[in-house]
């Protein structure tokens, strides 16, 4: 470990080299987080705001939207167009999806927390990590270059169905190539981590000493490790099929532009085949880290051991390996054979279970606790609360013949929101306010945190909650300009309070970024231990130096031991001896 | 003591105070930002036109005064008003034959920024659902245009392809309403049937009056090269056409309509206000053309005959029908500019102006393969017999002289049998 | 501000099923959110299967939230000393895994019938002697932006010359076992009813076949569902449900329009 440290000394002599070295090219698995943590807040903000125009469309549609109306479509009276729109929501998914919630997950607190908490000194390959972070830069200028082309930007949706992404939209190119850059980027972290889990493990760190956090990470990795290949090869058919005229994936003699393709013979379901063979476990690869940063969370916090963390353990683990044969719950009306969607149906049931049981382990967990209710407790309460709207509307379209009627309506928008925002997010939210104080040695404003979480969680609801009834009514996603069906006029005004409830939640979000920097320079001094937590990076000082722990630290029980009768402290460090 | 803040000392007497004051600035901020009005949006001048009469018509190098850019964009908003503010010449006159053509309600109804339904008054409906394919001058260029195939119509050289009238004469409102209501199937066209019956009404005026607005635009750049640097016209004395945006005062309407009656009147809304009268009537379809009458193949055999002969269908549409005959054609939007001298369709570099001045990229029109049972102009016999009689405004398919009503039903037998045909 | 925050999450499962109760039975302000009515017979078990799957969703969730509200609300208060050290509980552990586990494998096995007769089990008819499948009366064709209508004239066959083809309207005969089918000429379109609780996706190269035995004659209109372009919103037509000797009535009168004058005269 040593000699692997040593090469990546950071250059002595010149200072511009030493900080390149240090803080860009970095192979200090820290300052790698870190510069994940930094680029995807920066894309959170950007897709919010495309979520917000998504949101402006959908209220008012065809009114000139503010600020974008202005320098976009001028000369036409500042409305977004179809296309346009199509372009906001692909974006916005993508963005959300690839370059935020994945990367800040697994990109920035995978990072920062697994060598720590593992009592390692540093990734197993550190600069495969640095080539991990610099990967996501081709994807960045793909997207951005992608998302310029206005009228023609990438407009087939973040599931990029073809024939639609095949045989339209110009900049789609570009958006396939960005995702391949992703998934090397996440396919490079994904290698690391399982190699530096399972290779350089503190002494006394077994498997079943590991916070959760890293055994969320752990089994991200394994399945960005194997579903990954499978987007990747996916990604590259489609884009063959757009570049060089293959057929994987089109049927013959479309009509397109005029004319009769008479080349085809390809199986468009053959990529929702594929693609959602990544991207359902890719839904687990967005969920599971935070859950196991918010069992951490929940534990410290309640002062009390974690309720069965074998169970907990094991349901991740099945929520994994199962997350391997659900994807066809996404085409239960696709078109896919029908019997097939009987053995779906009866996967994604039992796959609710071990989520189901660990949302009970959780309230075990706070149950009988002396619960410290900080910013990074509320929003991992918060997690837990919208966890269980998520799961249980997630239930009511598993069933193949609900989900005729609710298929690509606002109850799936509903539904992925309360996952991906309710809980995902929040569960973001709650990492951040507990571990700033390690990464950057000051403390986040509690005050702050605590009005960001309560205006955030109530706005969320508002925004998040009636789309349920939209989808209840047939509402489709991805229409720009859905009252131009006479069914669907009534619901304006419930859409108008959906948008303004996003606008408050978008601008609260101001208070967490204001937050976030105010107190990056003036936040109160932390001190290495401010939650009094057991897990190892607590041990060290905030922030870590280079090389983590400056002797071996040796761990002697798991990381759960708050309260522990006839102790002296509530707290029990891993490293501390009996 | 912003320092100290953010270390959650004293935190009550904080949170007034600058804090407070810094995220009202911020929101203040935001929402000035947001809630600025853009400019309101405006008529393109028609460049492309302009490009192609100064190539057409004067010498290498030399270049139309650019005054009378300001005098047509001045008289134009006179005459015309803006996008938010429609005007329409000679409507306030009594009995003025412009008030059969347009309704200035109906008019206003289409024009403007989308309104808000539950306000009780309509307006915006153009730039709704027209202007983001069509543009908010109706030159077929909007944002969404270059994705499509075909182009979406522009509606300032006054030419519409399906219409139950001759070529040359202008489409019926009913014509307008039926494209309207079905859409042009095969393209991107859609249907707006469900919009209500004065909606449909008031966009069926706002094209009518896109079109003689750019008619008469183009009339007037014509006009211009002619002129050699005189101004166009006396432009009342007291008078500034660039502020007409709103009510032009009595006195100068008057001299002003004075002005370009003659172009208006005689060259563009004759055209218009005559239409009516050129339909087409449609004759009774002859009995053997319903195919459970046993004579049908007879008829559309002898209408394969015409097909490949007399008619000479086949130049474009192929022996089979497949479209797949002559494919080097354009249309006359296209060909409108194409023609100019110095452009090569086969060099971009020769006609790059004319795209930076907003000409869209020059494709060839393809004949219609009719192998489908899918008809641009409608499928209904009748629909057949019209595109076949009358031939295709702005297209190279012409109208059919020579055939005899009867050689007309043959033919429109045939193309009807084609997708049911062995092949 | 234990209390505070407990109300705060006590506020999700209560409001969330008040809404819910509020949508359900139309009280102001979510009178009508609720699934739009429903004209089909096969549609009523997905309606059935939603009440229910909704019911054990709310008390799940009342369950759970107020648990958290309760903990939050006595477990966060300042004064309390200590925490009790728990780490698991045998028992109530193999309670929470088997009964929400019955309850799952109920949801799934409940289904099975509804599923069948929405896209397995294909309508029948009695002819003479034998049981057969009744045949698609309307092939339905998805095009951007558009939908067509291809019925069979007179010869009941279609890709025949009296095929009467109609853009953006479906008429179709109530009362009876109708089915349709469906192709796409270009991209993925899906076919959507809601008042007829009918969605299936067009997948251009697929033949697909939904079927439906709506109760009444009225209007109501078909959506897309897949994304299919900048248009994707505008691709909608209308569909009018009618008695099956008015459908016959129309079908001739639409194939002799077709034969004998424009389209636009027909309308007036």
């Amino acid at each position: 470990m040593t000699a692997i440290h040593k090469q990546h000394e950071p250059a002595a002599g010149n200072p511009l080299l030493n900080f390149l070295g240090t803080y860009v090219f970095a192979r200090d698995h820290k300052i790698i987080g870190l510069q994940f943590l930094f680029s995807t807040l920066i894309w959170l903000a950007i897709g919010g705001l495309l979520a917000l125009a998504i949101r402006w469309q959908l209220a008012w549609p065809g009114t000139e939207i503010p600020i974008l109306g202005r320098w976009m479509f001028a000369s036409e009276g500042g409305m977004i167009t179809g296309e346009y729109y199509n372009v906001l929501f692909t974006m916005h998914a993508t963005i959300m999806i690839f370059f935020v919630v994945i990367p800040i997950l697994a990109g920035a607190f995978g990072n920062y927390l697994i060598p720590l908490m593992i009592g390692a000194r540093d990734m197993a390959f550190p600069t495969l990590n640095m080539f991990s972070y610099w990967f996501m830069w081709p994807a960045f200028v793909c997207m951005i270059a992608a998302m310029r082309q206005a009228g023609t930007g990438p407009s087939a949706g973040w599931t990029s169905y073809p024939p639609l992404s095949v045989l339209f939209g110009e900049a789609q190119g570009l958006w396939l190539l960005g995702l391949v850059f992703v998934g090397i980027a996440s396919m490079l972290g994904a290698i690391n981590y399982i190699t530096t889990i399972i290779q350089m493990r503190a002494p006394g760190m077994t498997l079943l000493r590991m916070p959760m956090t890293v055994w969320g990470m752990f089994i991200t990795a394994i399945l960005q490790a194997f579903a990954l290949p499978v987007l990747t090869a996916a990604l590259l058919m489609l884009l063959s099929d757009r570049m060089f005229n293959t057929s994987f994936f089109l049927a013959e003699g479309l009509e397109v532009g005029n004319t009769l393709r008479l080349q085809g013979g390809g199986e468009p379901l053959l990529w929702q085949h594929l693609f959602w063979f990544y991207s359902h476990p890719a839904v687990y690869i967005m969920i599971l880290p935070a859950m196991g940063m918010v069992s951490d969370i929940l534990s410290c916090f309640s002062r009390k051991p974690l309720f069965g963390y074998r169970p907990m353990v094991f349901s991740m683990i099945a929520i994994a390996g199962m997350g391997f044969i659900v994807w066809g719950h996404h085409m239960f009306i696709s078109g896919m054979n029908y019997f097939l969607s009987v053995s779906f149906l009866i996967s994604t049931m039992l796959i609710a279970l071990p989520s189901g049981v660990k949302v009970f382990n959780w309230l075990g967990t706070i149950w009988g606790g002396r619960l410290q209710l900080t910013s990074a407790m509320l929003c991992a309460m918060g997690f837990l609360s919208m966890f269980v709207i998520g799961g249980l509307s997630g239930v009511v379209m598993a069933a193949p013949p609900v989900d005729i009627m609710l298929h690509d309506t606002y109850y799936i928008v509903a539904h992925f929101h309360y996952v991906l925002f309710g809980s995902s997010i929040l569960g973001v939210f709650a990492a951040i306010y507990y571990w700033f104080p390690k990464m950057f040695g000051r403390t986040m404003n509690e005050t702050l945190g605590k009005f960001h979480f309560l205006v955030t969680f109530v706005a969320l609801n508002c925004t998040f909650f009636p789309m349920h009834f939209l989808g209840a009514r047939g509402f489709p996603r991805r229409y720009a300009d859905p009252y131009v069906v006479e069914a669907f006029r009534d619901l304006q005004p419930l859409n108008e309070f959906i948008t303004w409830s996003a606008f408050v939640m978008g601008a609260v979000q101001i208070v967490f970024f204001l937050n976030f920097f105010g107190s990056l320079f003036f936040g109160r001094k932390a001190e290495t231990n401010p939650w009094h937590s057991n897990t190892l990076e607590w041990t060290v000082p905030s922030p870590p130096s280079h090389g983590n722990f400056d002797f071996q630290p040796v761990v002697f029980r798991g990381p759960y031991e708050y309260s522990v009768p006839g102790h002296s402290a509530d707290f029990w460090p891993q490293t501390e001896p009996e | 003591m912003f320092l100290r803040f953010f270390r959650g000392e004293q935190l009550k007497v904080r949170l007034h105070g600058r804090w407070i004051a810094g995220l009202i600035a911020v929101v203040a901020l935001l929402v000035n930002a947001g809630c600025e009005k853009s400019p309101s949006p405006q008529f393109r001048f028609n460049e492309v036109e302009l490009l192609k009469l100064q190539k057409n018509k004067l010498s290498a190098g030399e270049k139309i005064d650019p005054a009378y850019r300001k005098q047509i964009g001045d008289l134009s908003t006179a005459l015309f008003g803006t996008p938010d503010q429609p005007k329409f010449p000679f409507l306030n006159e009594p009995d003025s034959p412009a008030q059969k053509l347009i309704s200035l309600d109906k008019l206003r109804a289409a024009a403007g920024p989308v309104s808000n339904e539950r306000d009780g008054r309509t307006s915006g409906l153009y730039r709704k659902h027209c202007a983001h394919c069509h543009g908010i001058t109706g030159d077929g260029a909007g944002p969404t245009a270059l994705t499509l195939n075909p182009y979406p119509r522009d509606f300032r050289l006054g030419k519409y392809k399906f219409k139950s009238t001759p070529l040359r004469t202008p489409p019926t409102d009913k014509d307008l309403t039926t494209v309207l209501r079905n859409g042009i199937p095969g393209t991107a066209m859609p249907s707006f049937t469900t919009l209500k019956e004065n909606e449909i009404a008031a966009l069926v005026d706002y094209v009518k009056y896109l079109s003689i607005r750019g008619e008469f635009e183009r009339k007037l750049l014509d006009e211009a090269t002619n002129r050699n640097g005189e101004p166009l016209f006396a432009i009342p004395a007291g008078f500034d056409p660039g502020t007409a945006d709103a009510e032009i005062p009595k006195e100068f309407e008057d001299q002003l309509y004075e002005l370009v009656g003659d172009y208006l009147n005689d060259e563009i809304l004759a055209r218009w206000l005559e239409r009516d009268d050129g339909v087409t009537e449609i004759p009774d379809a002859p009995k053997t053309l319903d195919p459970k009458s046993p004579e049908f193949w007879n008829l559309a055999l002898e209408g394969q005959k015409l097909f490949a002969g007399k008619a000479n269908c086949v130049q474009c549409h192929g022996q089979s029908g497949l479209g797949d005959g002559q494919l080097a054609n354009y249309d006359d939007w296209t060909n409108d500019w194409i023609k100019t001298p110095g452009v090569d369709i086969t060099r971009q570099e020769s006609y790059r102006d004319f795209l930076a001045a907003g000409a869209l990229h020059p494709r060839p029109i393809r004949p219609r393969n009719l192998d489908f049972p899918i008809y641009r102009g409608g499928g209904s016999v009748g629909d057949l017999y019209l595109r076949i009689k009358n031939g295709i405004e702005g297209t190279p398919m012409p109208s059919s002289v020579s055939l005899t009503d009867e050689e007309v039903w043959a033919v429109v037998a045939f193309v009807k049998s084609l997708p049911y045909a062995e092949k | 501000m234990n209390r505070f925050w407990a109300f705060l999450f006590l506020l999700v499962p209560v409001l969330g099923i008040a809404s819910y109760l509020m949508a359900a039975f139309g009280i102001w302000p979510l009178e009508g959110m609720w699934l739009p009515d429903n004209y089909s017979d096969a549609g009523r078990t997905i309606d059935h299967l939603w009440n229910v799957i909704h019911i054990i969703g709310a008390v799940i969730l009342l369950l759970t939230g107020l648990a958290l509200a309760f903990a939050i609300g006595r477990f966060g208060s300042t004064k309390r000393q200590s925490a009790s050290y728990f780490s698991h509980n045998t028992q109530i552990e193999i309670l929470w895994s088997i009964i929400p586990g019955a309850i799952l494998v109920f949801i799934a096995l409940y289904q099975m019938k509804s599923w069948e007769e929405n896209k397995l089990a294909r309508p029948t008819k009695q002819v003479g002697s034998k049981t057969e499948a009744v045949a698609p009366l309307v092939r339905v064709i998805g095009r951007r932006f558009a939908w067509e209508f291809h019925h069979a004239g007179e010869d009941g066959r279609l890709d025949t010359l009296d095929d009467v083809i109609v853009e953006n309207e479906l008429v179709i005969p109530a009362h009876v076992d109708v089915v349709l089918e469906l192709e796409s000429r270009d991209v993925i379109h899906s076919f959507f009813v809601p008042n007829l609780r009918l969605k299936q996706d067009i997948v251009p190269g697929l033949n697909q076949l939904i079927w439906f035995h709506a109760d009444r004659e009225t209007t109501t209109s078909i959506i897309c569902a897949e994304l299919c372009g900048w248009g994707h919103y505008t691709m909608q037509a209308s569909m009018k449900l009618v008695s099956r000797s008015e459908y016959e009535q129309w079908l001739k009168d639409a194939s002799t329009a077709n034969l004998t004058t424009s389209k636009q005269d027909s309308q007036e």
